[in-house]
């Protein structure tokens, strides 16, 4: 009986959510209603005719009826940072609302007592500046809640006007459905010459991403392709103290890992890993930014896990079934067992994996570039010496391979019955966050940022580390990278600001002729800047500086028709497998069964469907 | 006259009727209209084109089902603590009552029984983190553990004894609470029994043997039957809280299941294949253990 209310009060909770998502469909059309003056407006300018908002200059032009793409070039350059001007950066004459739904971090501390999720310098900064006002009509704590909500707004048809979706499979499930608008008119016309400029450095792929049966439905997201490049993290402090190398291969790593133990430095264990629904690798869905998982090792066995690999005879496979990860995996399992690894690999929650990195205990972990500075800004706050540097993990032919990442893994959707005001509103405060991310106070986590969609060039931190090592190095200075500078760039939108502030972090006895170390730095002036010079100058100086040997593509980045209910049962198997024969819960004489299965689970049906697919 | 009284019950039973009304509407909205989406088991179901736009497809989500192996483990592993939390929700509070019962300090009995009914208001959401707390590496099991110079154990991720963890701790959590119904009997059987069975010589245990359980005999047969319902529902709330990938073979259920293939990876249709099945099996249960309730208990419900 019990039981039965739990499931009714979960029905009445589940139907209640649903018409939260229910009412900004209806809120969305009023406030579309209520701004059928800007419509009309936008809708003459689209005709060709100049509405009142586009009266200056040629760059009215760009609202172009014939939707072909109008390059970087052609348009007009943008209003300094901070500024408005009558196109990419317009003040709406009215308030435009927009309703969306977000992820928060449950645990952040950044926002001030009073603020909230759409009420924070970041929404004000947008209604003061450009009228558009957000109302956020639900939030997730978690990825994984965030992926629930998202999914029954979908299955529900009660998108609100917009949301991120998590990953490709979202957006194709949202436009399938027939949820999404056609944001091309509003994007080819909005966008500023900034995100014009990243869209092309992707040559076409950022835009083919987010269009689904030819009609581009999203704001794609574009990453740097450094976060889809794994590395390994340790202190270096540690290694000092012990007199060790530092470690190249995965044997010299685990030679070390033990080294941490025996040594009392790290009591509970060495290595940390994911929490629970994390996975120990990213695959071709998710194929970048996975802290904390093992990337690294594999790779070190040129293993690609995940992917969806050509060997030497042109034909398709699977790169998580095959021996190379068997190996990788013995020895992963021989680490867990040595009691190197956090033995609660994958059942801790809410973050509890980092915990032994934040409170110093634990010397190593895995993830790419952000990892340091920005994922374990806590660990410096603890001890101001943690000296965590960044390198690659070779194979034991000396040779390093890494895992290249898809263009951008998140996609901003918005309702198809959204206004034309709310989607040149979400096109714009797009165009503000890539150009004034530089010029805000992120003190306060940039997350609050409503609908907050990364646009980098891909090369932005290499870019970055290069620029300030110059700085550095006294090759170049502070003012060649300002605006007007003889070396500025409108594309490396953090650029001038990094530049600039360096000083506040980096003290000026540092030369450049060694590697820059945590002492090097103060952490707590600005410790915003901090993290992110830390994630830039250690963190990424793997990939700045050192050429990989193999870079490694996925022939597909997203699910095709008619593999979703495959992917679904062998994907679940294969995470469970995997960590259960890390931690031996699953031996590893098992694991012919377990590639067998993988493929008569549905697997040989998903590659048959991919090369037909790819065929095409 | 007879006339007069007839029209007096008559506005009688409409009152009545007035007053379940509100009941009836949650339930008619609640339980009756979201069974239309029944339909989605037999159709590859598009939220655009709703219910009655999609495609059809017949059985082919239960047929699938049929075939993939997650399915069949999560009906195994339902069935199995389903079965073990109903018949040990059963026995245990029921021992707990007897044992209670004979008690005679009132003040000593009342701490007792509130102390226990206490779990059952805690939310398995925080419960779950309190147990993954005590069980964790850093946690009391495993502290006292090493302080007795034993390995530390990790109750959480072993997939053999996670059944077990589940079970018990639902019974652990529910015990105090099932108990009351059988303490509410247990007042209701006459104390002239008792008086008499004493007179003629009976010791406590033959009192209990010969009184107390053949007194709470309908109570039990009432709450086997409907227990039935609940014989695959093994707990949403409790296994998504305390379940993981590492446990997956023996912790995962239908309603788990469900919840993963259904709103995490949306494969909406084949969710409600899932549930459709799991809800036609627990309707024929509850009508069968009703039948033979009646049958061979005398006892009706309805």
């Amino acid at each position: 009986m019990k039981k039965k209310v739990v499931a009714l009060m979960m029905t009445a909770v589940m139907a209640f959510s649903l018409a939260a998502c229910g009412s900004d469909g209806g809120s969305s059309s009023t406030s579309s209603t209520g701004s059928s003056a800007g419509e009309t407006a936008s809708a003459s300018s689209e005709a060709g005719t100049s509405g009142t908002e586009n009266t200056s200059g040629g760059g009215e032009a760009s609202v172009d009826g014939s939707g072909d793409w109008i390059s970087s070039s052609d348009v007009e350059d943008d209003a300094l940072p901070g500024e408005n001007d009558d196109r990419a950066f317009a003040k709406f004459d009215h308030v435009v609302e927009v309703h969306y739904g977000y992820q928060v971090n449950p645990v952040d501390t950044t926002l001030p007592d009073g603020d909230s999720v759409d009420d924070n310098q970041y929404t004000r900064y947008l209604l003061e500046n450009y009228n558009i006002k957000v109302v956020c009509d639900w939030t997730a704590g978690n990825t994984s809640d965030f992926q629930q909500k998202v999914s029954l707004c979908i299955a529900s048809a009660s998108l609100p006007d917009a949301v991120i979706a998590p990953n490709r499979n979202y957006l194709v499930q949202a436009a399938r459905s027939d949820l999404l608008a056609d944001l091309w008119t509003e994007f080819n016309a909005y966008s500023s010459k900034q995100v014009k400029e990243i869209i092309e450095t992707t040559e076409g792929r950022a835009i083919s991403n987010a269009t689904v049966d030819d009609v581009f439905t999203a704001l794609p997201n574009i990453t740097v392709d450094t976060d889809g490049v794994y590395i390994y993290f340790i202190r270096q402090d540690w290694l000092d103290q012990l007199g060790l190398e530092v470690p190249k291969t995965v044997d010299e790593l685990g030679a070390v890992a033990q080294a941490f133990m025996d040594a009392g430095l790290s009591k509970d264990y060495a290595i940390a890993g994911i929490d629970n629904g994390g996975r120990t690798y990213s695959n071709f869905l998710n194929s970048s930014n996975n802290g904390y998982g093992f990337d690294a090792v594999y790779q070190a066995f040129n293993a690609t896990p995940g992917y969806f690999l050509r060997d030497d005879n042109g034909e398709l496979y699977w790169g998580t079934t095959t021996d190379e990860m068997k190996e990788a995996l013995t020895t992963l399992h021989d680490w867990y067992a040595k009691g190197l690894i956090n033995p609660e690999v994958g059942t801790t929650t809410n973050g509890d994996n980092a915990n032994n990195v934040k409170n110093g205990t634990c010397g190593i972990f895995m993830g790419p570039w952000w990892s340091l500075g920005y994922g374990n800004g806590d660990s410096f706050k603890t001890d101001n010496n943690a000296n965590w540097q960044a390198y690659p993990l070779y194979t034991n032919d000396g040779e390093w391979n890494i895992h290249m990442k898809d263009v951008g893994t998140t996609y901003t959707m918005v309702n198809k019955n959204a206004s034309d005001d709310v989607k040149k509103a979400i096109v714009i405060m797009n165009n503000v966050l890539v150009r004034d991310e530089s010029i805000f106070d992120t003190s306060v986590a940039i997350d609050w940022y409503p609908l907050r969609n990364v646009m980098a060039a891909t090369d932005e931190c290499e870019y970055e580390y290069d620029a300030l090592m110059s700085v550095i190095k006294g090759e170049s200075t502070v003012e060649d990278y300002q605006q007007g500078g003889s070396k500025f760039n409108g594309l490396y939108k953090n650029l001038a600001n990094d530049v600039a502030t360096m000083g506040e972090v980096i003290s000026a006895d540092y030369d450049g002729s060694r590697p820059l170390a945590v002492t090097d730095m103060d952490v707590n002036t600005n410790n915003g800047q901090f993290n992110r010079l830390y994630a830039i100058l250690i963190g990424d100086r793997p990939y700045a500086t050192i050429e990989p040997d193999n870079k490694i593509y996925s022939e597909l980045y997203y699910t095709i028709d008619g593999m979703e209910t495959y992917w679904t049962q062998v994907s679940d198997m294969e995470d469970q497998a995997i960590l259960q024969f890390i931690t031996g819960a699953k031996s590893l004489d098992e694991w012919d069964k377990f590639c067998s299965d993988w493929h008569a689970q549905g697997g040989d049906q998903i590659l048959e469907l991919v090369e037909e697919f790819l065929a095409e | 006259m007879k006339k007069k009284k007839r029209s007096i019950g008559k506005s009688n039973s409409f009152h009545y009727t007035l007053m379940v009304l509100p009941g009836y509407i949650w339930l008619f909205l609640f339980s009756i209209v979201p069974m239309v989406g029944i339909v989605m088991a037999f159709q590859d179901y598009n939220p655009s084109k709703g219910w009655f736009g999609s495609k059809w497809v017949g059985l082919k989500w239960f047929e699938y089902l049929w075939v993939i192996p997650d399915a069949k483990r999560a009906l195994w592993n339902t069935l199995v603590i389903a079965v073990s939390k109903v018949i040990l929700n059963i026995i245990v509070p029921l021992i707990f009552a007897l044992l209670l019962n004979e008690v005679k300090n009132m003040k000593f009995k009342k701490t007792v029984q509130t102390i226990v009914y206490l779990p059952h208001f805690v939310s398995w959401v925080i419960l779950a983190n309190i147990i993954s707390n005590i069980l964790g590496s850093n946690g009391i099991f495993n502290t006292v553990r090493t302080a007795l110079g034993m390995d530390k154990l990790l109750l959480m991720t072993i997939p053999e004894t996670f059944k077990g963890l589940v079970i018990g701790t639902d019974v652990w959590k529910e015990f105090g609470y099932n108990a009351v119904i059988y303490l509410a009997a247990l007042t209701g059987i006459s104390p002239n029994l008792y008086e008499a069975a004493a007179i003629d010589g009976a010791g406590r245990w033959k009192r209990m043997w010969h009184i107390t359980l053949p007194g709470l005999i309908p109570t039990v047969v009432l709450l086997c039957t409907l227990a039935m319902g609940n014989v695959l529902n093994a707990g949403f709330d409790q296994v998504f809280n305390m379940y993981n990938q590492l446990v997956m073979e023996t912790g995962d259920i239908l309603d788990t299941y469900v919840y993963r293939v259904g709103i995490t990876n949306m494969q909406f249709s084949l969710a409600t294949a899932a549930g459709l099945f799991k809800s036609v099996v627990s309707f024929v249960l509850v009508v069968v253990s009703y039948t033979l309730a009646y049958k061979f208990a005398d006892y009706s419900i309805f």
